[in-house]
């Protein structure tokens, strides 16, 4: 006896998503019936179609900002509620990059003077980040570690210039904001990350509206451009 | 970076390609992509190893398509009301028994999201037919008969016939 074979039975069948005994049962209706052997091998040839068809996406080479973006989200351990990212979104022309990603809430106040061991390294990076435009990189050697600086945004205050960083090593992870305001670059605030690479940081609210709400304070300008960020150097 | 960070890049081309069949278009998908990645390593902790990550990711893609992306959009009709928006009569008339490939992309693309997805899931990632409902949360028996409406999609393309295919059909 044979059932009446269903279009999920035939695909299940061309699939080999079958039961042995229905496909006993199903093979025998196919040699039966050319009608049903024909719309079966229609279903196997739909697989075929839309596995090619898109293919395309996956073998196109991945472009770079896309590889660039989740390396970023990796090494912030990335971290920011939704609302607030969208809202740096808009602000900031480095989008994808500027993650910013502080693990603890415990963070350091940087305003405070440091004491003469320099233990983070605030001069180190001060000095950096005064060579160091938008979405640019360089590596920084804070108590003996290397470390890697790089600015994500650079905006206009009055009287000088802030940029916006985060700094990443082994055992180090912090973001921060320096100003210069004539006198040389100066670190004013540091936030503490999770601490280095391969640790994901859960969200800190705190840490990050610690960063926004200085910004506001010293009624920051929105981030520079490339263009207008190359012109202050001429 | 981090394993799973590297392990996430390797996964970017199959990641691209679910991600524009949902979008439809490459933009689109790439920031969904992102977007998915993001909230991957964010959660980076949700992840057992041992387990598949290629289906915990098209997981979080899902979800995050769903309550993000997808509530701009005009409704998509549903399981029930999905045979209202397979292609057109006159467009499936046109097309010939051997089917261009931007033609089957097309009629993929106007198929509800729920339909696609389970599309993309078996015939281009090749998961079973368990494996995509339980990446779907749905019993299996739907991730049947969605893939069967939008193959015989596929197949009434083919034949170039305008048979009407409303769920009625289906006995």
């Amino acid at each position: 006896m044979t059932e009446k074979v269903t279009d999920e039975m035939l695909m299940a069948f061309v699939d080999g998503e079958t039961d042995a005994a229905t496909a006993a049962m199903i093979a025998r209706a196919l040699a039966a019936d050319a009608g049903l052997a024909a719309r079966a091998e229609k279903f196997r040839a739909s697989r075929r179609l839309l596995r090619e068809a898109f293919s395309d996406a996956r073998r196109e080479p991945v472009p770079e900002a896309l590889v660039e973006a989740v390396a970023h989200a990796d090494r912030r351990g990335e971290v920011v509620a939704f609302p607030s990212r969208r809202m740096l979104r808009l602000a900031l022309p480095l989008a994808a990059s500027l993650a910013v990603g502080f693990g603890l809430a415990g963070y350091l106040l940087g305003q405070a003077g440091t004491d003469a061991t320099d233990p983070l390294g605030r001069a180190a990076i001060a000095e950096a980040l005064a060579g160091t435009k938008a979405g640019e990189s360089r590596p920084v050697t804070i108590s003996g570690e290397e470390a890697r600086l790089r600015t994500l945004a650079t905006y206009r205050i009055e009287g000088g210039l802030c940029r916006s960083f985060d700094l990443s090593g082994a055992h180090i992870a912090l973001s921060g904001i320096g100003c210069d305001r004539g006198a040389g670059w100066n670190l004013d605030l540091t936030v503490a990350g999770a601490g280095g690479d391969g640790l994901y940081a859960p969200a800190s609210e705190a840490a990050l509206s610690s960063i926004d709400a200085y910004l506001d304070t010293l009624e920051a300008s929105p981030p520079l451009t490339a263009e207008e960020e190359d012109a202050l150097a001429d | 970076m981090s394993e799973l960070g590297y392990r996430i890049v390797t996964l970017l081309p199959r990641l691209r390609g679910f991600a524009r069949a949902l979008a439809r278009s490459q933009d689109a998908a790439d920031d969904l992509v992102q977007a998915t990645c993001e909230k991957a390593l964010r959660h980076g902790e949700s992840w057992t190893p041992g387990t598949r990550l290629d289906s915990w990711l098209f997981r979080i893609m899902r979800n995050h398509w769903i309550d993000t992306v997808r509530r701009c959009r005009p409704e998509t009709p549903l399981d029930g009301a999905e045979a209202d928006a397979l292609p057109s009569e006159d467009g499936r008339r046109t097309v010939e028994a051997r089917l261009a490939l931007a033609d089957v992309r097309a009629i993929a693309d106007a198929l509800p999201d729920e339909q696609r997805m389970v599309l993309m899931l078996v015939c281009v990632e090749e998961m079973s037919y368990r494996e995509a409902a339980d990446l779907l949360d749905v019993p299996i028996g739907t991730v049947m008969s969605r893939l069967a409406r939008a193959r015989a999609a596929l197949v009434a393309a083919m034949d170039g016939e305008a048979r009407s295919r409303t769920s009625g059909d289906r006995t």
